[in-house]
């Protein structure tokens, strides 16, 4: 055993940091998420203003295809896709602020944002 | 650039195999996280760096994801695979030769980091929000996670009494 060991422990631990680092990314988002803003190809086509409500569903069908969003208690996921894939159904659910559910193959992205840096913040 | 009949012959079979444990992969998918996935092929794309050489790994690798569209991809997959492919094949060419051979483990990590940050700058392009960098950190982790898996197949591979049997039929080609 001849080769450097330590170097190898010091790339572990640089590793391990960088994931601590992610989980601290991941759970620092709290569940402060209000708005979910739906984007097709980069076009805002809808605000669901808000998600603490009872389980309701959202259709959206345009010429990529059609998605059904589910929101409801906090929380928004897809239901149903008739996308290739099937990534965006498969991702579960999001609830915090900054999370995003993609659908590629639709151009489609549903964004969550808090109450603070929602698009009529701005306005 | 010369490539001998043998030589491509090497080629075909490692790209037959990478090309196996992609679709076999492609049938169980880890339903922790929907885009989240070993990346087992690449440990044949590793090896191959490691035995033949940089530039018939990038073939290997190019070859492994145009058949593996034609056969189950779609145009967004290509893009996903190819940024994907490119920017794990680029840090790892660039890392193989200057890490010992205990390292292989820390190229495989890096690559499957920059497999995962290419596919997200994928997505970012195809869907036109920078939003998607969201869910970046997860991404990081599966691909810390993912290579360093693949990476110490690899290294055992290396490290196995198969190295020399294999490094003599590669001397042969």
């Amino acid at each position: 055993m001849s080769y450097n060991k330590k170097s190898n422990i010091m790339w572990a631990l640089s590793f391990v940091i960088i994931i601590i680092i992610c989980l601290f990314c991941i759970f620092r988002s709290n569940s402060d998420a209000v708005h979910a803003e739906v984007y097709v190809d980069g076009e805002l086509v809808n605000v669901i203003y808000d998600i603490n409500v009872d389980e309701s569903e959202y259709k959206i069908s345009n010429k990529f295809g059609e998605n059904t969003i589910v929101y409801g208690n906090g929380a928004v996921w897809m239901k149903t896709s008739d996308c290739s894939n099937q990534v965006c159904v498969n991702f579960g659910k999001i609830k915090s602020s900054g999370q995003s559910i993609i659908c590629a193959p639709h151009k489609l992205v549903v964004k969550l944002v808090s109450k603070d840096d929602s698009i009529d913040a701005v306005q | 650039m010369k490539i001998s009949v043998k030589e491509i012959a090497l080629m075909a079979v490692l790209t037959a195999v990478s090309l196996t444990i992609f679709v076999i992969e492609a049938q169980f998918p880890l339903s922790v996280m929907a885009g989240i996935k070993l990346g087992l092929s690449n440990i044949v794309t590793l090896i191959a760096m490691l035995f033949i050489g940089r530039r018939d790994a990038g073939i290997i690798l190019a070859m492994r994801i145009v058949l593996a569209t034609a056969f189950y991809g779609t145009f967004v997959s290509f893009v996903f695979s190819v940024t994907g492919g490119v920017f794990a094949f680029a840090v790892m060419a660039l890392t193989v030769n200057r890490l010992d051979k205990h390292k292989i483990w820390v190229v495989s990590v890096l690559g499957g980091i920059f497999h995962n940050i290419g596919q997200l700058t994928a997505a970012c392009f195809i869907t036109g929000q920078s939003a998607v960098f969201g869910i970046a950190p997860y991404l990081i982790i599966s691909g810390i996670v993912t290579g360093f898996f693949t990476g110490i197949c690899t290294q055992r591979l290396w490290f196995s009494p198969l190295r020399n049997a294999a490094e003599k039929f590669v001397k042969k080609v």
